[in-house]
């Protein structure tokens, strides 16, 4: 398929049309302020002229689809006008705030186009100018979750992270958690079919400091008319936790509470909203392993005198029950979502792009 | 309270209105209609599902399960009509199994094994002190010592255990998510997140196939008696029904593809299919007196996969949309 721009913005317009981030060296303008000759010549995108003139430019799409370094990233032809970074007319409307382009830029380069291609072509990432710059700006997210690998107790949770970008894409953060823990169905089928007292454990809140590392970026389209900035990234950290044991026999003994540290992995994502420079939403995993105590074996009803007790009569008291308890490698993972608040809740971009 | 459920829906309404509402910068100078109005967000999007047939091999492992831990190889073919919506069918067979702790723990001695058929039990004297080893040559005996405990004895456990050998559904996806991302600014590639819902199947077979209960080994009959002799009490207070065979449920979950090529991705999902049935073959009620294994011993239970697979794209091109 082939596409005819005129005029003398047509030249501006072919790179618009090259793989994504062609384009994107080129200063931000709004869309809004372009003279009406642009506006026009963008209007061309959609109109396929019959007539040719001289001063034509072709553009295949097969070209397009080639090997060179971005045409993969840049295939698509991205209309948006907020995050302005994909290429071609979203970039000519992205937040840089410039009026219009200056007569230098416009001017054409003593340089060959190849060799301004080869230029900007060094100068290509694979998305450009991220919707959300976080660098020295904190951030406070809200989380709710639940937790995902114990069959037998189920932990709600409801915590705070604070993070402090030090880079766009690293952060130092503190998280606190309160969790809410209750025995699943199974739980009590186990006890009722298999005549067993499961020994577990539930968590009562977890801290820790974390690292974060933001390695992806992308932008997802929603049914193609909405388009949203999202990226995702790892953590690390360790910290302190409170356990509490659930007692196999509830009735007859206290539940024993338990501090201990381990460390916690994690993977998150954010999804940022068209034009909130302050919020986004979260959805993440967070894996703990730790050393936890669990209520001992003859920690039980039978402590009969004389010698026929099986189970011991001292661990009825809890803080000899934790005392004869064995440490353990226990795991936690908990599926959380959250909201995002950034402060300050503006930000200016630095660059150009 | 409903003015203030009112007043917050009314809030969240205008703040979804204003934030997804047409930016101020595509609206053009003059009160003209801006170029982008009514436009898709990405033109000449490559189509990466539109009318294309999808066949994806896949392995997938089983979630927090508490007695037997699957591994499933598998396949999922499907067809979209349209970049957002199409079906598939799938069906995944369990060619790995593993026992989850609590079943290495119960058969470790979480649960009474009970005396052979022939021993004595130490607590027992005079003649009939040995477990009968008739009819059929017996079944294991609860001693007299554990005759306090509520737990079946370790075999008829085993018998009744089951577990899910085969996964299948028919779903509807939704894919209304697509986009790019980049790894490191340095590998980019097409994406795309779905959520699916549909019928699953689940096909449930017994763990321990060759375990017969003491009902069996006895050979008793429905009320657990056998010509010539009393009813026995193992069968009549535990009693055994492995809950095998197909059972029809619900299937959903989500999942992403990460595209290598236009005819090829990378496939991360994670299905749940729902079905009702009785794990242990049990009985877990006490409404029964005697106990019995019915649809009441049943209970929702959640077979959650998490699969990787790889998808094919028939035909290899894509198309771009205008």
């Amino acid at each position: 398929m082939r596409r005819f721009f005129y005029g003398p913005l047509g030249g501006l317009l072919v790179l618009g049309t090259l793989p994504a981030t062609a384009v994107a060296s080129t200063p931000p303008v709004s869309l809004g302020t372009l003279p009406a000759a642009a506006l026009t010549a963008a209007r061309t995108l959609d109109d396929e002229p019959e007539d040719e003139d001289e001063d034509l430019v072709v553009i295949d799409d097969d070209e397009m689809e080639g090997g060179e370094p971005g045409a993969e990233g840049g295939d698509d032809l991205v209309l948006d006008d907020e995050g302005g970074d994909d290429l071609g007319l979203d970039d000519i409307g992205s937040e840089g705030g410039s009026a219009a382009v200056s007569e230098e830029e416009a001017a054409p380069d003593e340089n060959s186009e190849e060799d301004q291609i080869k230029a900007e072509m060094g100068l290509i990432t694979v998305v450009q100018r991220q919707r959300m710059l976080k660098k020295k700006r904190f951030e406070l997210q809200p989380q709710f979750g639940i937790t995902v690998n114990d069959p037998y107790v189920r932990h709600y949770t409801l915590g705070v992270q604070a993070d402090y970008w030090v880079t766009n894409r690293i952060a130092l953060g503190l998280v606190g958690t309160a969790q809410i823990g209750a025995k699943t169905p199974r739980y009590d089928n186990i006890r009722r079919q298999e005549g067993l007292l499961l020994t577990a454990n539930e968590v009562l809140w977890q801290a820790n400091l974390n690292f974060t590392y933001n390695f992806m970026y992308g932008k997802i389209a929603i049914f193609n008319r909405a388009l949203l900035h999202w990226e995702a990234g790892v953590t690390a950290g360790g910290g302190v936790m409170q356990t509490r044991v659930i007692p196999r026999f509830e009735s007859l003994h206290e539940p024993f509470s338990n501090i201990t540290g381990g460390g916690v992995i994690g993977f998150h994502s954010r999804t940022y909203l068209p034009r909130v420079n302050w919020f986004a939403f979260d959805v993440g995993l967070r894996y703990w392993l730790f050393a936890d105590r669990l209520e001992p074996t003859q920690r039980g009803p039978d402590t009969e005198a004389g010698g026929n007790g099986t189970d011991l009569v001292e661990l009825d008291d809890p803080d000899n029950a934790r005392d004869a308890s064995i440490l353990e490698l226990a795991h936690n993972v908990t599926f959380f979502l959250g909201v995002s608040f950034f402060f300050p809740t503006s930000f200016e971009y630095t660059t150009p792009r | 309270m409903k003015t203030t459920r009112k007043l917050l829906t009314v809030g969240a309404v205008l703040a979804a209105a204003w934030t997804w509402s047409p930016s101020p910068a595509s609206a053009a100078p003059g009160g003209r209609k801006s170029v982008l109005e009514g436009e898709p967000i990405v033109r000449k999007k490559l189509q990466l599902r539109k009318f294309r047939f999808q066949l994806t091999p896949y392995v997938a492992m089983s979630l927090s399960q508490p007695f037997v831990h699957m591994g499933y190889v598998g396949a999922r073919a499907g067809f979209h009509f349209a970049d957002w919506i199409g079906v598939r069918a799938g069906f995944g067979y369990g060619v790995v199994n593993v026992d989850s702790s609590l079943l290495r723990a119960i058969n470790g001695g979480g649960l009474p094994v009970g005396i052979a058929p022939g021993q004595t039990d130490p607590m027992l004297t005079g003649e009939n002190n040995a477990c009968p080893t008739t009819p059929n040559g017996g079944a294991p005996c609860r001693p007299v010592a554990e005759a306090d405990n509520p737990a079946p004895l370790l075999h008829d456990f085993r018998a009744g255990l089951t577990r899910a050998q085969w996964q299948s559904s028919v779903d509807v996806v939704f894919t209304p998510f697509a986009g790019k991302l980049g790894l490191f600014s340095a590998a980019f590639t097409n994406y795309d997140i779905y959520l699916f819902g549909g019928l699953g199947l689940l096909g449930w077979n017994k763990h321990y196939p060759d375990q017969q209960s003491t009902a069996d080994q006895l050979g008793l009959d429905d009320n657990c008696s056998v010509a010539g002799s009393g009813q026995n009490d193992e069968c009549i207070l535990h009693p055994v029904d492995p809950d095998e065979g197909v059972k029809l449920g619900f299937s959903f979950g989500g999942g992403v593809h990460l595209f290598i090529t236009n005819f090829v991705a990378m496939n991360l999902e994670v299905q749940d299919i729902i079905t009702s049935n009785n794990l242990a073959g049990l009985n877990s009620t006490v409404t029964e007196i005697p106990p019995v294994v019915n649809r009441e011993d049943r209970d929702i239970f959640h077979n959650v996969t998490f699969q990787i697979g790889a998808k094919f794209y028939i035909p290899f091109k894509a198309k771009r949309s205008k």
